[in-house]
């Protein structure tokens, strides 16, 4: 059936309509002031009401050494109180490689880590375009590096780390699971991507026929791209764009949700294709009425997502 | 005021009948004089704790069962907006939680509530409230039904089910209902373009290319559903159980699954059932009705698994 912005379930829709993030320009800004998105995110995000810290949850923030000796990469870390040996997520927030903090998932961590018995540790790592590929890359590896090296210290299992990441975020998780593969160093038990931009070629058929989607446009996409990988946008580097690898092979199990109103879920179907021709178990699902981000709106749908996810994560770690 | 208590989990001898104080009241809430309760399969599963909603609700003392109602606004809140002493309302109340609706008055936040419709029955409102809200919901809130859709409705002769059957054809869909043969006309009555009669016809070497299934059926009927839908199709189920295989098969096909889909009371959505009810695009069945003295009878007939519409206690 064809997709169209009719099926935008109505109360997500609602939702999004009533959130003040709607009034930032996104599509202009990318285009023509980036970071200009970042002071318009702090400033809404200092009128809103600070969340309070669940009982039972411990949320610290640790700094840790980057390969680059002159500089710290800060870590956000969520954990309920008390437990060792914790399962550890690896998270990369969303914000189209340019823009976004751990702290925007705060309203989701606070309660994921507690409902899962998970270590959550959310990567601030460096963003475009002052900082393009692989900045944030290796940011998020040297943080892989450190939370195997030094788990016993914040009370997480080195053996069983995830990784996730939401929309740039994911891209940024795919490619760390690759670039670790390679280097063998640390092994990742499964990747965990929220409707990932996966190509920067865009020229699959959902980004043709929802170019104008909610929250995501294929102009704002084709900018985004442009500000990660720059100059090399025609030949991009290695691990930059998860679906050019040139294997699949031995890359982690992988969870992949994609959004049927979201113009880069052909993307993210066909990074999971890629997965499972090289024998990857790949558990991909669609999200029906939704759009790009739609879990950052209070509404039925995202409710009826943050049960699902807490399922995903239970058999992961069943598994 | 009578009420109805659930002395302690097991059988309908522990529904008691007893002499309580009204509910109070707070600011958002109104006082309803019960005119008619509808009975569900959940109010029999809790009164067995077969559910897991018993378990929480297991510290109530009392414990009332019941979420459906229709009746009359005695008193009302100040914070109260939408309704007023002497309205008429109907709705499901505090799902998931402690309804308390077999008793003569109950309390209920007006989100819960819709007007009754001038043209329903109070008998006809109270069955119209979860059963009604449950098919809604799965098919605009867990799942998302599409007019080209082709949708499998199973036990589409049942309370959620024939609710189900014509919510899907006013959205527009292709509706295939499965019940036994005895029920055939009254589903094809409601609209259901196609029937299947599941004593006769295993429905999963018959259908291929669905697009959503509503199961409601449990066990092995959730994994046969997911061989006839199409990959990325939407499967939503209602009853709790469903197994790692049963997650494994859905995933395996790409599904939008809700494997346990929990209905809640919800304003917009009851809001919603009332218009469908209003303008007669809605219309419940009744298939028997008991009086308040007769509640053990009506958890009777709903535990046959066979009641064709729905079963409504009387004051």
């Amino acid at each position: 059936m064809e997709s169209t912005i009719e099926n935008v379930d109505p109360a997500l829709w609602k939702a999004i309509a009533k959130s003040p993030y709607h009034q930032i320009d996104y599509e202009n800004l990318l285009e023509n002031s980036p970071t200009e998105i970042r002071k318009e995110e702090i400033n809404l995000s200092l009128k809103e009401e600070p969340l309070k810290i669940p009982e039972h949850l411990d949320v610290k923030d640790i700094s840790v050494q980057s390969a680059d000796k002159s500089r710290k990469i800060r870590l956000r870390i969520y954990r309920s109180k008390g437990k060792q040996d914790l399962p550890m997520l690896l998270y990369f927030h969303g914000g189209a490689f340019i823009y976004g903090t751990p702290e925007q998932y705060d309203f989701i961590f606070y309660r994921l880590a507690l409902d899962i018995d998970l270590m959550i540790i959310s990567v601030d790592y460096r963003l475009a375009p002052e900082h393009p590929f692989p900045a944030g890359m290796e940011d998020g590896y040297d943080a892989l590096l450190w939370i195997s090296k030094y788990a016993d210290q914040i009370g997480g299992d080195k053996d069983n780390i995830l990784i996730g990441g939401s929309s740039a975020g994911a891209t940024i998780a795919a490619s760390i699971t690759q670039l670790a593969r390679d280097r063998k160093e640390v092994e990742i038990r499964h990747q965990y991507l929220l409707y990932p931009p996966m190509s920067q070629l865009l020229q699959t058929s959902s980004m043709i026929k929802l170019a104008n989607a909610p929250m995501q446009t294929k102009r704002a996409a084709e900018w985004m791209w442009k500000h990660y990988l720059q100059h090399k946008i025609t030949q991009p580097p290695k691990y930059a764009v998860p679906l050019l690898a040139e294997s699949f092979e031995n890359l982690p199990d992988a969870t992949i949700i994609v959004c049927e109103l979201d113009p880069l879920k052909d993307e993210g179907k066909m990074y999971a294709q890629e997965l499972q021709k090289a024998n990857i178990p790949v558990h991909l699902a669609e999200i029906k009425g939704a759009v790009h981000a739609f879990d950052f709106f209070s509404c039925p749908l995202s409710h009826n997502f943050y049960a699902q996810q807490i399922q995903i994560f239970k058999q992961i770690l069943n598994q | 005021m009578k009420a109805i208590v659930l002395k302690r989990f097991g059988g309908i001898e522990n529904l008691i009948y007893k002499d309580i104080e009204k509910p109070e009241i707070n600011e958002n809430e109104v006082l309803i004089k019960v005119i008619a309760i509808s009975i569900n399969p959940v109010d029999i599963k809790v009164r067995n704790r077969t559910a897991p909603l018993a378990e929480d609700l297991a510290h109530f003392d009392p414990l009332i069962l019941g979420w459906d109602i229709s009746g009359e606004v005695v008193d009302a809140g100040n914070k109260v907006t939408r309704f007023r002493i002497g309205d008429e309302v109907f709705g499901m109340i505090n799902f998931v939680g402690h309804g308390r609706a077999y008793a003569e008055y109950v309390s209920a936040s007006e989100e819960h509530l819709a007007l009754k419709p001038k043209n329903i029955s109070h008998t006809e409102a109270a069955a119209s409230a979860m059963a009604a809200l449950t098919a809604w919901q799965a098919f605009d809130r867990y799942g998302k039904l599409r007019s080209a859709d082709k949708v499998l409705i199973h036990a589409s002769a049942g309370g959620v089910g024939h609710f189900a059957l014509q919510i899907a054809k006013h959205i527009g869909a292709y509706v295939i209902a499965s019940s036994s043969a005895s029920n055939r006309d009254f589903v094809l009555e409601l609209g259901a373009d196609q029937h299947i009669d599941y004593q006769t016809i295993r429905f999963e070497q018959t259908l291929e290319d669905i697009d959503f299934v509503l199961e409601s059926v449990g066990a092995e009927n959730f994994q046969k559903s997911v061989r006839v839908l199409k990959p990325f199709g939407t499967i939503v189920a209602l009853n709790s159980g469903y197994t790692i295989d049963d997650e494994r098969s859905a995933q395996a096909k790409h599904l939008h699954a809700c494997y346990f889909m929990s209905v809640y009371s919800n304003s917009s959505d009851i809001q919603y059932i009332a218009s469908l009810l209003g303008t007669g695009l809605l219309k419940p069945h009744i298939s028997h009705v008991f009086d308040f003295d007769e509640m053990a009878k009506a958890h009777i007939q709903i535990q046959t698994g066979r009641t064709v519409g729905k079963v409504v206690v009387k004051l």
